[in-house]
């Protein structure tokens, strides 16, 4: 899991790093969008083009963008084969009863391409825009939807979670620890067994999750915390010229692709 | 016995940092050891290599003999047996707790170990009595109890495993003033009953001039200090330079000593310090008249 890239963040100022995240947000949608209504080669190629364009943007190495996508090679390789056997049409080879067809080869070779820019993608999202940033974007971008949509309390929501992530890490290590040294031992036995072992573990970390949470609701009421209405922000957020040579960039990108795509 | 012990956090990684940075010492059968330095002086770090939670990056660990780092296929063994021997009982420690009872938290400990359910019952009973927990609470759900009580289950947890050494890290903190005291009387009588070693880290100078004989003072991943505790405490420089304050006695002393009033140094308990400060008066005609008589019952 350590691998994934996707929900990970490399700090740093490259020009992608830079861009308000409203903007990557949307244009990562869009480039999804795109991306399941084009179908030719040619439509794929230049939607490649355009994330290794981005990729060196945003000053990541290439190799680390491709060891991301190791977490859903077995994804991959099970999408290509149902697809190659599953799909009817011209038999390309037998194994066993099942029957190998050209049409399952390119539809498969296809949805893998596909899962790839995607993944590639929606990491380059992440992996260049903080998670506050992030939040900040999607709460901007909600806020549109008026007051059925309780757009700060979902990102405050989502920061929060965010925030834990590592404190609860600590906490479970610490605790495993404890129980390690009155002989649990969270290594041995078959599944049932370890997953049983785990109890010692969850139960602690569970009570002081909700302990935390508790103490940091209070603690937010003491300074008047009472939800988005009428708050101001540290961070403002701020459209400029960047934002639209890549909005312009992606543009192009759409045109060619669905062009190609004829 | 530790020797030559080095410790670096994400050796590889970004976050890299030397915790312990050459750390030698020998804690002999039935001491009862102190270990004091300021936040982020590798106190805790340094105890969880005691039972091998921690494998060091370079050095020995040697408990009772046994190399618990020593390469060979009966390392898990080894550790196992470290663990026996050595109790831990980590920071606050009644937040690991989680049985539906009492009972069933501190058996957590014993019956990892395999021991046949009657010995398990009569370790609990005795690990109960140990840190004075009446038996009627046995049943109870752990999380019904005062934290003062929780501590004291948690603690019960690890004494349930009969270790031979106890190491408690900040034991007492967060505790009520009464619940402090309780604790520390329950240590000492550990010690001097059923002859535990025992190693208190803490940075309450006061705690530790109470209760220990010698005292150990990490800085910096390093031993600043190690000798008896009233040696240690004379070291005032030393003890400012790694943000901690001497015993308030020994403070008092100190002070008393620079105004010219004849005390003895080395002076750490309230009850010592007493005898010596009315032993100074009868000498000064000055205070004999003040002085309450001695069969005044509460003359202090």
């Amino acid at each position: 899991m350590r691998d994934l890239l996707i929900g990970q963040y490399v700090p740093g100022d490259s020009a992608l790093h830079r861009l308000d995240p409203r903007t990557k947000i949307v244009l990562t949608v869009v480039y999804a969008i795109v991306l399941f209504m084009v179908h030719r080669w040619a439509a794929y190629a230049v939607m490649a083009a355009a994330t290794v364009a981005a990729v060196a943007w945003a000053r990541l190495s290439p190799v680390y963008m491709l060891r991301g996508l190791r977490p859903v090679l077995l994804l991959l390789a099970l999408t290509l084969v149902l697809n190659l056997f599953v799909v009817p049409g011209d038999p390309l080879a037998r194994v066993g009863p099942l029957t190998a067809t050209r049409e399952g080869l390119e539809l498969g070779l296809r949805l893998v391409a596909r899962l790839v820019l995607l993944v590639t993608t929606a990491s380059l999202l992440t992996l260049t825009t903080s998670p506050i940033a992030l939040t900040d974007g999607i709460e901007a971008l909600l806020r549109p939807l008026g007051r059925r949509v309780p757009a700060h309390e979902l990102a405050m929501m989502m920061s929060i979670a965010l925030r834990f992530i590592p404190t609860l890490a600590e906490e479970a290590e610490r605790i495993m620890k404890a129980q390690m040294a009155r002989g649990a031992d969270f290594t041995r036995g078959g599944p049932l067994q370890r997953a049983r072992g785990l109890v010692p573990l969850l139960v602690p970390l569970f009570i002081s999750a909700f302990r935390r949470a508790d103490d940091l609701a209070l603690a937010m009421e003491a300074r008047c915390y009472r939800g988005g209405e009428g708050r101001t922000r540290y961070r403002e957020l701020r459209l400029g010229g960047r934002d639209a040579v890549a909005a312009a960039l992606l543009l192009v990108m759409v045109i060619l692709a669905l062009a190609v795509d004829r | 016995m530790i020797q030559g012990l080095h410790h670096v956090y994400d050796e590889r990684g970004p976050g890299r940092r030397d915790s312990l940075r050459g750390i030698d010492l020998a804690i002999g059968d039935g001491e009862l050891v102190g270990l004091a330095g300021p936040t982020g002086s590798g106190k805790s770090t340094l105890v969880q290599h005691f039972n091998g939670l921690l494998k060091p990056t370079a050095g020995r660990v040697v408990v009772d003999g046994i190399d618990l780092w020593a390469p060979g296929p009966e390392q898990h063994r080894r550790l196992a047996e470290a663990r026996r021997r050595v109790g831990l009982v980590f920071q606050f420690p009644e937040q690991q707790l989680f049985e539906e009872t009492v009972f069933a938290d501190i058996a957590f400990g014993p019956r990892n170990q395999g021991l046949p359910e009657d010995e398990v019952d009569r370790r609990v009973r005795e690990a109960m009595a140990l840190v004075g927990l009446s038996p009627e609470l046995a049943e109870r759900s752990p999380f019904s109890l005062s934290g003062g009580q929780m501590r004291r289950v948690a603690i019960a947890g690890v004494l349930a495993m009969r270790p031979r050494t106890l190491v408690l890290d900040e034991p007492t903190a967060g505790l009520d003033p009464q619940g402090r005291a309780e604790l520390l009387a329950h240590l000492r009588r550990l010690h001097r009953e059923a002859g535990m070693t025992i190693v208190l880290v803490s940075h309450d100078m006061d705690e530790l001039a109470a209760l220990v004989e010698r005292v150990i003072v990490l800085r910096d991943g390093r031993v600043a200090a190690d000798g008896p505790a009233a040696e240690v405490f004379a070291r005032r420089e030393l003890l400012a330079a790694c943000a901690l304050r001497p015993p308030a006695v020994a403070e008092l002393m100190a002070e008393l000593r620079q105004r010219g009033v004849p005390v003895p140094a080395g002076v750490l308990s309230v009850d010592q310090a007493e005898s010596e400060l009315l032993a100074v008066a009868d000498r000064l005609p000055l205070f004999r008249a003040s002085r309450p008589p001695a069969s005044g019952g509460d003359g202090r």
